[in-house]
């Protein structure tokens, strides 16, 4: 998703917002994304307010509780390619560290997608 | 959570900032209320629907508490049971549905046989935005589903054979329960031989979501007047 540029009015003060997302806020059941249909949604519609800069938060802790729950839904599928692989007799060449660095560039790709902060302990952002 | 939540707001480059927690955990919530009444520019957490009020609330520089003491007037006015003046009633959102939307009642997960629909829930009103004099809000109605799947046994002969579980099957969907008595019993003896038991085995539990955006002129001395529905959006089916 791109990031649209939304012209603001030189010289007019915006109003600043920081959101600071839960676990259970953007958590989604299908168990396939980092965040939410509804965080998304959230997020895009928001950029096109002009009067308002927000900052988009997942806490470090939230974040890698996500990741686990992703990563828990990749370990549940593998189960089923690896019965591919010995119905069909063939090497599908998937392998699981293959799939965890594809699994943390999407979800690299999702925070900045949607301009998500993950601060550290220090409060720098770190990712 | 807490703590992490007060320690962002304690940052620096936060001060000049309202914030905001997005939680549906309530326990968080009253602690968030508790513990972050020391900074002035806190908002009460909520849901991503609530949150999305707070950020017009905020863009348009109207005051929260004008905008929660509404909050109760919009909703009797979106949906009081038996009034025809209501926005829902006024409007036909139930036709709407229905007409513009019954295939989303008619999905199913993978593996079910049979979707039944039962009657809706209907939140409160959400503040969206104000354009011009107009206040404009947001409804859910959200419908619960259950998907069954459908296995046949032969068994002793029987004159109800199967009784399916009660709930609505068709497009009706705001009308009564059939009931197990109604559509659901099958009789063998209409056949002349033994047909195969039906047993109904629910498999996923279903929530069919829609949301209505609509708008009202406020006043003083009036309330919530001349009400206008914008839109009404099919959000989407999740099983679970």
């Amino acid at each position: 998703m791109s990031d649209p540029e939304i012209s603001h009015s030189p010289g007019v003060e915006r109003k600043k917002l920081v959101v600071v997302f839960d676990t259970n806020s953007i958590y989604t059941e299908s168990g396939f994304h980092i965040i939410s249909d509804d965080a998304k949604r959230l997020i895009r519609d928001t950029r096109e307010r002009a009067s308002l800069q927000v900052t988009w938060v997942i806490p470090s802790v939230v974040l890698q509780e996500r990741i686990y729950r992703l990563r828990q839904k990749l370990a549940s599928l593998l189960d089923r390619v690896s019965s591919v692989s010995e119905l069909t007799g063939g090497d599908l060449d998937i392998t699981e560290a293959g799939l965890l660095e594809a699994l943390d560039r999407k979800v690299q790709q999702t925070l900045k997608d949607y301009g998500l902060e993950v601060p550290d302990r220090t409060g720098r952002e770190s990712i | 959570m807490l703590e992490t939540y007060v320690q962002i707001l304690e940052e620096a480059r936060f001060a000049d900032h309202h914030a905001v927690l997005v939680t549906t955990d309530d326990l968080l919530r009253k602690a968030v209320t508790s513990r972050a009444q020391a900074f002035g520019n806190q908002y009460p957490p909520g849901s991503i629907e609530d949150i999305r009020g707070i950020i017009a609330t905020i863009s348009e520089e109207l005051e929260l508490e004008l905008i929660n003491s509404m909050i109760p007037a919009a909703s009797a006015l979106f949906f009081t049971p038996g009034d025809p003046n209501s926005v829902f009633a006024k409007f036909a959102i139930p036709a709407r549905i229905q007409t513009q939307h019954e295939s989303a009642f008619s999905s199913r997960p993978p593996g079910a046989d049979l979707r039944k629909t039962f009657a809706p829930t209907i939140s409160q009103s959400r503040f969206v935005e104000k354009v011009d004099d107009r206040f404009h809000w947001s409804n859910q109605i959200v419908f619960p589903s259950v998907a069954y799947r459908i296995t046949y046994s032969m068994g002793p002969s029987s004159s109800s054979l199967g009784v399916a579980p009660s709930g609505t099957y068709s497009s009706d969907i705001f009308g009564t329960d059939p009931g197990p008595s109604g559509t659901g019993a099958i009789s063998s003896t209409s056949f002349g031989f033994p047909l195969p038991n039906p047993s109904y085995v629910a498999i996923s539990n279903g929530l069919t979501v829609f949301e209505v955006i609509w708008s009202a002129v406020y006043s003083d001395d009036h309330g919530l007047a001349e009400p206008n529905v914008a839109e009404l959006i099919f959000r989407g089916t999740e099983w679970s």
